[in-house]
């Protein structure tokens, strides 16, 4: 399988600020990948430096095996939507659409004007009347009428309401299957990663502490529901411990296995809510183990 | 649900190709100021036009004199346009995407930003050329044609109000702007620095000693007569500017031969009574050429706004080493 995104050790200063450490992951063709992290973990960051609006500090990044993110091959193949600002404000959805066609060769303009008919937003309407989740709506439109092989989403769920998440998930979902594009998209809204994503990438303090596969990562991923003095078959080099659910009893919560125990009652599969939680919360940095 | 998209074209790789796609797209999104700069540089055609109809008439002699203050207004406010481009057009062009983030979008689309940019540029300076051109002409055959009647006033045609000299500081005002905007990424703070670095060259061109002296250097090579207007021995030239006022003695062949810094006296008897004055100086015969501050500094205008342009160009250069994004460089190959 190829990989749409190849990071090496990339890093990223601003100033005295470390935004990134040292973040490797691959990020296989086709796939849909989750960047999870709490608020300045990094995230956004990492989408400029695939999208070539930053460069990295240190590090290399390729896209599809050999292209530099912001050269123009790349820009031609990938679509980006940024969480503020997406499009000019002072123009209407009309001419937000038409600079887009404009400003790309790959541009479906009919689709583009056809999914915002359906979305009821006006053509005519100014940019800077539209709501945030129309907004949100105009730009990814915008960013699927260009066919992109990678699509980029930075928060694109945090201002839609319930409906319109589901709906975008699934249309999201449905372009993956027609047209083996990779979207990544960053996002805090956990519960509905599972839905879409196949990767996920978990980033703390700019450090990626977990990156791969989810169903690979709830595989070898358990609660422990035993108690403290059951805990200590956790602590004899059965796995790590990833989060202390119980600070009184000490009783380990979440822990990874190189091999998952079977038919073991303490241990019970985890969520991708649980896991995400317990990096998020209690890993420390570096304590992620990047999968290739 | 799902809308089918279909790829329409092949991916670009000739300008011909993806420039034509370009510019209306850039004319789009860019169309207020593209109107706006319209609208006031031929508002100014229009009403200079009006001058030299009016001027053609039988009566032209009256009529020259009753819009003499209408020309004088609008040379002077011409004079001016190069600030107004710098502040409003070209101050807002990079700062505003870069403080609301929506050069995340355009700076991310198939073209490529160094396209984008690049047209954005070409564009606005196409247009610049384009209307200033029109209307120096306007203005420098009303003064050319109309100077005997306004009293032998040439320096308008020969400096700041000629095609090429408006073209030239309209379009420096754009970039000085616009390369601003890159630098401070912030709309206010960009008029603010634009402003000021406007100000700094009209005033650089006016007042500065340096600039009197690097104008003495031109003087000397200057040639004998202007507009018709011989300077024989004896001849001065008069240069005013706001805070002093300083004589060119020239030789017969007009060359500046002296130039003497007056006392604040002299320069009072020089305007209550010039003849008595001059002939203080041992001057018999003279005619007097009259260099307006801001008229006589064409030549550092064209030095100045230069010198400016390349700074700024220099410091938005080096804003991307290491800084946020990268504009002008080259990116690194993975």
């Amino acid at each position: 399988m190829t990989s749409a995104v190849q990071l090496e050790a990339v890093s990223r200063r601003f100033r005295r600020r470390t935004a990134l450490r040292s973040v490797t992951a691959t990020i296989p063709s086709g796939s849909v990948t989750a960047l999870v992290g709490s608020n300045g973990a990094g995230k956004t960051t990492l989408l400029n430096l695939v999208t070539g609006l930053l460069t990295p500090s240190t590090g290399a990044i390729s896209l599809f095996d050999h292209l530099a993110p912001g050269s123009l091959e790349a820009l031609g193949r990938v679509a980006y939507v940024a969480q503020d600002g997406p499009v000019s404000t002072s123009r209407t959805v009309g001419d937000a659409v038409h600079i887009a066609r404009a400003f790309n060769m790959l541009f479906d303009f009919d689709a583009a004007v056809v999914r915002l008919q359906r979305l009821d937003i006006d053509l005519k309407q100014r940019v800077s009347k539209l709501s945030g989740g129309q907004r949100a709506q105009l730009a990814i439109t915008l960013a699927l009428a260009r066919a992109p092989e990678l699509l980029v989403l930075d928060e694109p769920l945090s201002s839609l309401d319930p409906i319109a998440r589901r709906d975008l998930l699934g249309e999201l979902m449905g372009h993956c299957a027609e047209s083996d594009m990779t979207i990544i998209f960053s996002s805090h809204v956990i519960a509905e990663l599972e839905k879409i994503a196949s990767h996920l990438v978990l980033i703390k303090d700019g450090e990626a502490v977990v990156a791969g596969e989810i169903d690979e990562l709830l595989e070898h991923h358990r609660i422990f529901t035993g108690t403290a003095t059951e805990a200590g078959l956790v602590h004899d080099g059965h796995g790590s411990v990833i989060s202390q659910a119980h600070p009184l009893t000490l009783a380990p919560r979440v822990i990874r296995f190189a091999v998952p125990p079977t038919g073991n009652a303490l241990f019970a599969p985890v969520t991708l809510e649980d896991l995400a939680y317990a990096y998020l919360e209690h890993a420390p940095s570096g304590s992620g183990e990047l999968s290739k | 649900m799902t809308a089918t998209l279909t790829p329409t074209t092949a991916v670009p790789t000739t300008m011909t190709t993806w420039l034509p796609r370009l510019v209306p797209g850039i004319l789009r999104l860019h169309r207020t100021a593209l109107t706006s700069v319209a609208v006031i540089y031929l508002a100014f055609t229009a009403v200079a036009l009006t001058v030299v109809h009016q001027v053609g008439h039988p009566r032209a002699v009256i009529l020259a004199g009753q819009f003499n203050g209408t020309l004088y207004s609008v040379s002077t406010y011409v004079f001016y346009l190069p600030v107004l481009v710098a502040v409003f057009i070209g101050a807002p062009m990079f700062a505003r995407p870069l403080e609301t983030g929506t050069f995340r979008f355009a700076w991310t689309q198939g073209v490529g930003r160094r396209r984008l940019v690049a047209t954005t540029l070409i564009v606005f300076v196409f247009e610049l050329t384009v209307l200033s051109i029109p209307l120096g002409i306007v203005l420098s055959r009303l003064w050319f044609d109309l100077s005997p009647q306004f009293g032998g006033v040439w320096v308008n045609h020969h400096f700041f109000t000629n095609p090429w000299m408006l073209a030239y500081s309209s379009v420096i005002g754009l970039l000085v702007g616009a390369l601003l905007g890159v630098v401070f990424r912030r709309v206010l703070t960009t008029l603010a620095a634009t402003t000021a670095m406007m100000i700094a060259i009209y005033l650089w061109a006016t007042m500065v000693r340096f600039f009197q002296e690097t104008l003495l250097w031109f003087a000397q090579r200057m040639p004998s007569s202007y507009a018709g207007v011989p300077l024989r021995n004896g001849n001065y030239l008069a240069h005013y500017d706001y805070s002093s006022v300083n004589l060119y003695f020239t030789d017969r062949f007009g060359h500046v031969l002296s130039y003497p810094t007056l006392s604040q006296s002299q320069k009072l008897a020089l305007n209550q009574d010039n003849a008595s004055e001059l002939r203080r100086y041992g001057l018999h015969v003279w005619q007097g050429s009259l260099f307006h501050a801001q008229f006589h500094g064409f030549l550092m205008m064209w030095i100045g706004f230069g010198v400016v342009t390349v700074i700024a160009l220099v410091v938005a250069i080096f804003a991307f080493i290491g800084g946020n994004d990268r504009l002008l460089l080259r990116r690194r190959r993975p």
